[in-house]
């Protein structure tokens, strides 16, 4: 029976083009399924999840235009159509609050991008497996470390009485400087998260055909080319969508370690909008000016995604959709 | 054949697909939940906001007293503090209301979802416990009055915590050791401070001293801006007040703290400690356990001289005796006494909590027993220090005796053993607790406080705690002050380390004075509510 | 049938480890001064990342072991002072710990398990290139990465699904990470080569015979490295049991640990000596990072292996 099925679909495979008669709606729908009810199969655990716990929230975003009015639940409010919107965009901290969060998030996506594929190259020229499998073990580890225990760490490092690196910049914290917090953000996720960040990169690395070595070798390539010409070509495609998808969360800085740094000295510099929308939504709840800016936030978000995809499908034609 | 293999797989498939989707709907059918127990008595469910969550309240004796006088099966669902934090927007947004809440909302919750809250007013005289309550303490019923309606019942935790929240303490044996005196005005201190820096008060050869120690420099608990009130003015940082959001009253009318001239004197004198390395510098930006390093240390040596917080024992631990409360200082030696004064946080501190009922009760009747039970004495000792006789022991004539061995086992108060401070209840003045050493030394470290706080006129001096401005009004007051607060507090810090108040100080009141910031609509809704609650 | 698919699969055989990259052995004679330089620039680049990653670890294991007041004084950096085993002792004793750990486990590995069967299949159906649905559906999917509706109508679902405060909050709402399905079936794209899909439509094989027996058992790298993110993200996942959860016999380690770490952080009350509970806390704080991550520690050197695992790919396209 399955010789007879894949058969079937070698057969029908090249006719589909040449039939000269037009299917109809129902016939296309009904041969489509004959051929591909098994991905349809093997993906609707996924679609099920995703319409339920996805989108049948997202009702709740026309909160964004409403009142919200506790005893008309929660789409019963008034409706207030661009209101919260004005409000966030009239704020005095509309212009503070939007360069924080795109300056801190620009910063570790970017660095957040760029180390992890260098510290990947650098693992992939160890020759001995055991150094590289230990370098590899030593990297990978911050990442486990929970927020919380990532910031008490930065206190207690940064102390500028006692801490290791603290001492070395006078007697000003570094957490309190709104000029130095953007850097303590990066560099300390980059410190966590480069290592496990650059599993990806190594295992598109741990695919490549040893006889392309062999043959850059033969063509007289030295150690710098095979990292430029064979180890790089082979991260670029995961490359590109890693981007894409990191492109897609430029007004997003993590909400839980930024909320631990902030103290009143760095405020100026660590107000960002998920901080913001936490304090409007869950501490003063304010749902529904939360949910405009959050919704904001959202939307920016999503069309830098689109624009990234759409320049990297012409660019290097790998893209997400 | 092949076309009814595959109908059959598809039919298979389509029958699996709407399984997977009918599952979770099929798990929603428990949700109804019942009324009434096995025995047909009535269920009562209770939530309530713990300090901590290891010792279940059905397992205390407290349960059981409770579940006689309402003749029902109380469901208590306990959560955390942090946990609460996150889970109480979403809930309330939800609906989701236990029958009674224990400590779980303020004003703040009632005004924005007064549908969810009953009003108690009608119900009273099934209450009497209450009814003389409030006959008692005419301030709980203000703080529980929403105009004619009652929609939460304050706690009142009785005479032991009728203190400021806030003390400031001095190491007297590090005075004792250096012969100096105790100080009186804020430029006794910095001299006093100078000693403990240079003269190694702690004896033990090392410059470890650090001479004062600040936790933070807010309008809340015990914060150094508690000085403002060496300055003539009074604040009351605790609970929601108009305090906590920077509001004070001077001759009935309504100003902000951050542009007083007070503020300047205070961050003045503050930066100069600072400067002189009195006051670390960090102390804006280092975690809390640095700070416990150097006041409870390692219960050996102590190493801060002077210091913010609740109660001496709370502050230093074991160090506790070496500490005593600083008297209020004056801002300098010609002010006449009658003008120190101190943090006036007595009712908020009394009355921390309070409780509501959710107008969906099915029970009401049992209920209404249950909080009218809890607010007798024998039940509201058992609730705040323990179940009797496992952990208190009833002398008689109004006199319970706290046994230190179980109830501080854990903990130096009660909070393993019963609700604490979290529960519902009123413990009358002659009451008499032995043992309650959590109120015996906030006592004692209030005793200090006393004249000064006797020069406070609780409503003249400060927004009472019971003005309550409504929801939407609320809110602009909220969107305001996070606008304020945002640029003013910044202001703050950066004047408490690095100075420039003087130079930046004209600049910084016009900035705050910009309609777009709305300090003048605040002070203005404040002063609307503050003007129809007193005059 | 078969024999014509392995003959296809052979040559791709996976390379052993990491050693026979090529100028390791057999080119060594020809290494030449340029080879030496950058040689010694890469030792010193690792040496550098290895001490800036393991100095700060190193750090908490001695904290962990030292006088606590010692640590927040600053005396501590790089030997212990005054050891101690009281920070460890009271973790043990702390049962509420063990209680943590024990969900943590069941929902990490339920959890896990579920994400990976929900997750792998529909990644390779979106990799097959004549799944025409498969850009309308990756958009949908992508979508819900950036608009979601929020905490507040996500409670209300789950409140009426009647998974609130019970394990299964930790496992279905999370069920499809799209990251990973996007990482995945990049993966299946670029590194199962087309021409095994049409070996296997040659001998007959459906798509289900197709996936299970040849995409699968190609793809254990991905396997490992998407088994280990979601593993991770519910191992350290700390928002659902704060959201979520009531009953302090369901709540997840993380959330544990956060009990125990903020409990001087209590900001409701100012009734309370704190002085205690606070110094134990300060005591326990860096041991409780090293027992909670250490399981996490321990399982990653056993999926290592199949990332050093030369995984078939490639060859065909090469």
């Amino acid at each position: 029976m399955n010789t007879r099925h894949s058969a079937t679909v070698a057969a029908v495979a090249p006719s589909s083009g040449v039939e000269p008669r037009k299917p109809g709606l129902l016939e296309r729908f009904t041969d489509h399924f004959q051929r591909y009810w098994q991905l349809w199969v093997l993906s609707a655990p996924a679609l099920v999840f995703v319409a339920i716990f996805a989108y049948v929230p997202m009702w709740g975003i026309q909160l964004a235009f409403r009142k919200f009015d506790s005893a008309r639940g929660l789409t019963g409010g008034e409706w207030v159509g661009l209101h919260y919107f004005e409000q966030f965009f009239t704020s005095p901290l509309f212009g503070e609050i939007l360069w924080n969060t795109f300056r801190i998030s620009l910063w570790t996506l970017v660095t957040g991008f760029i180390f992890p594929i260098i510290l990947a190259l650098l693992i992939n020229q160890i020759g001995s497996s055991k150094v590289k499998g230990f370098v590899q073990t030593v990297t990978y580890m911050p990442h486990f470390i929970s927020t919380v225990v990532i910031v008490s760490m930065l206190n207690i490092f940064l102390d500028p009485n006692n801490g290791f690196i603290g001492k070395l910049f006078g007697d000003e914290s570094l957490l309190g400087s709104t000029t130095a917090i953007t850097a303590v953000y990066w560099i300390s996720e980059v410190w966590q998260h480069c290592g496990w960040n650059c599993i990806i990169y190594l295992a598109a690395l741990s695919s490549v055909d040893p006889s392309l070595y062999e043959a850059a070798k033969i063509d007289g390539a030295g150690r710098f080319q095979l990292i430029r010409y064979v180890d790089f070509p082979a991260i670029l495609p995961t490359a590109g969508v890693l981007l894409i998808l990191q492109m897609g969360s430029v007004l997003n800085v993590g909400f839980d370690k930024i909320y631990l740094l902030q103290n009143s000295l760095n405020m100026p510099a660590t107000e960002v909008i998920s901080t913001y929308t936490f304090k409007i939504g869950i501490q003063s709840a304010q749902f529904s000016y939360s949910t405009a800016i959050g919704l904001f936030n959202t939307i920016v978000n999503f069309v830098f995604l689109i624009t990234a995809n759409a320049i990297s499908k012409r660019v290097s034609n790998s893209s997400i959709f | 054949m092949r076309h009814s293999g595959l109908r059959g797989m598809k039919t298979a498939v389509a029958a699996a697909v709407a399984a997977a989707m009918t599952m979770p709907l099929t798990a929603c059918g428990g949700q109804e939940q019942a009324t009434v127990d096995e025995n047909g008595k009535p269920i009562v469910r209770i939530m309530v906001r713990r300090n901590v969550t290891d010792n279940p309240i059905e397992d205390m004796g407290y349960d059981d007293e409770l579940e006689a006088a309402c003749d029902c099966t109380i469901e208590w669902s306990e959560v955390d503090d942090n946990s609460w934090g996150q889970q109480k927007a979403p809930r309330m947004a939800a609906g989701e209301f236990p029958d009674i809440g224990l400590t779980l909302y303020d004003y703040t919750d009632i005004s924005r979802f007064y549908s969810e809250f009953l009003d108690l007013a009608p119900y009273l005289d099934q209450m009497p416990n209450v009814e003389k309550y409030f006959e008692d303490r005419p301030v709980a019923l203000k703080m529980a009055q929403d105009g004619d309606k009652i929609y939460n019942i304050p706690s009142d935790r009785g005479k032991g915590y009728r203190v400021s929240a806030t003390h400031m303490f001095i190491n007297k044996t590090w005075l004792d050791n250096l012969g100096l005196e105790v100080p009186t005005t804020w430029d006794e201190l910095e001299d006093v401070l100078e000693a403990f820096k240079t003269e190694d008060p702690n004896g033990n050869g090392e410059a470890d001293e650090v001479p004062m120690n600040i936790r933070s420099l807010g309008f809340g608990l015990w914060s150094a801006l508690v000085l403002l009130n060496s300055t003539g003015i009074a604040t009351s940082f605790m609970g929601a007040s108009a305090s906590g959001q920077g509001f004070y009253v001077e001759d009935g009318e309504v100003k902000s703290y951050y542009t007083s001239e007070n503020l300047k004197d205070v961050m003045t004198f503050l930066h100069e400690l600072v400067e002189k390395g009195l006051i670390p510098k960090d102390s804006l930006t280092r975690d809390a356990s640095q700070y416990d390093a150097q006041t409870i240390g390692d219960g050996e040596t102590a190493t801060t001289g002077v210091s913010i917080g609740w109660s001496t024992n709370s502050e230093y631990g074991q160090l506790a005796d070496q500490y005593i409360t600083l008297p209020p200082l004056k801002q300098d030696a010609s002010m006449p006494d009658s003008e120190v004064k101190w943090d006036y946080s007595a009712d908020a501190t009394e009355f921390a909590y309070s409780v509501t009922v959710s107008p969906d009760a099915p029970n009401l009747d049992a209920v209404l027993k249950v909080i009218d039970a809890m607010y007798g004495e024998r039940l509201s000792v058992e609730g705040y220090f323990g179940s009797i006789p496992a952990v208190v022991s009833d002398d008689g004539d109004h006199q319970y005796t706290i046994n230190p061995d179980v109830a501080y086992a854990e903990y130096t108060d009660t909070r393993a053993v019963a609700l604490q401070d979290r529960f519902g209840g009123y413990i009358p003045d002659d009451v008499t607790m032995i043992n309650d050493t959590n109120a015996e030394y906030v006592t004692a470290s209030d005793e200090a406080c006393k004249e000064a706080l006797a020069n406070v006129d609780p409503t003249g001096d400060v927004i009472p705690i019971y003005v309550r401005p409504d929801s939407s009004d609320m809110e602009t007051l909220q969107n305001n002050n996070t606008s304020i607060g945002n640029y003013a507090n910044n202001m703050i810090a950066q004047w408490f380390q690095n100075g420039g108040i003087d130079e930046q100080w004209d600049e910084y009141v016009a900035k705050l004075n910009t309609p777009s910031l709305g300090l003048q609509d605040n002070i203005d809704i404040w002063q609307k509510y503050y003007d129809e609650a007193v005059k | 049938m078969n024999a014509s698919t392995t003959a296809n699969v052979a040559p791709l055989a996976p390379r052993a480890s990491g050693d026979d990259i090529p100028w390791n052995k057999k080119q060594r004679q020809t290494r030449t001064a340029g080879d030496w330089i950058v040689d010694i620039i890469i030792w010193a680049l690792v040496a550098v990342v290895v001490i800036a990653v393991l100095y700060p670890l190193w750090f908490i294991i001695i904290s962990s072991i030292s006088d606590p007041n010692a640590v927040a004084g600053g005396r501590v950096s790089w030997l212990p002072v005054d050891v101690t085993f009281a920070g460890f002792q009271r973790i043990f004793e702390e049962s509420s710990i063990w209680v943590g750990y024990r969900n943590t486990l069941i929902y990490s590995i339920v959890g896990t398990a579920v994400n990976m069967i929900v997750t792998i299949p529909v990644a390779f159906a979106l990799s097959r290139a004549e799944f025409k649905p498969r850009r309308v559906i990756l958009f949908l999917f992508t979508v819900t990465m950036f608009f979601s509706g929020g905490l507040i109508p996500s409670y209300m679902l789950y409140r009426d699904l009647g998974i609130l405060n019970t394990w299964w909050v930790f496992i279905l709402p999370g069920a499809v990470s799209v990251y990973n399905v996007i990482v995945a079936r990049s993966f299946f794209e670029t590194s199962i080569p087309e021409e095994l899909h049409d070996a296997a439509q040659i001998d007959g094989l459906s798509y289900f015979g197709y996936f299970f027996k040849i995409v699968v058992p190609l793809s254990s790298a991905i396997l490992a490295v998407i088994g280990l993110y979601y593993f991770v993200g519910h191992w350290n996942d700390f928002m659902t049991g704060l959201i979520y959860i009531i009953d302090q016999d369901k709540k997840p380690l993380q959330n544990v640990l956060q009990q125990l770490l903020l409990v001087n952080q209590t900001t409701s009350t100012a009734s309370v000596g704190v002085s205690d509970a606070q110094r134990a806390a300060d005591q326990m704080k860096f041991g409780i990072i090293i027992v909670s991550t250490l399981p996490l520690l321990v399982l990653y050197p056993f999926l290592q292996k199949y990332f050093n695992k030369g995984v078939m790919l490639g060859a065909v396209k090469g």
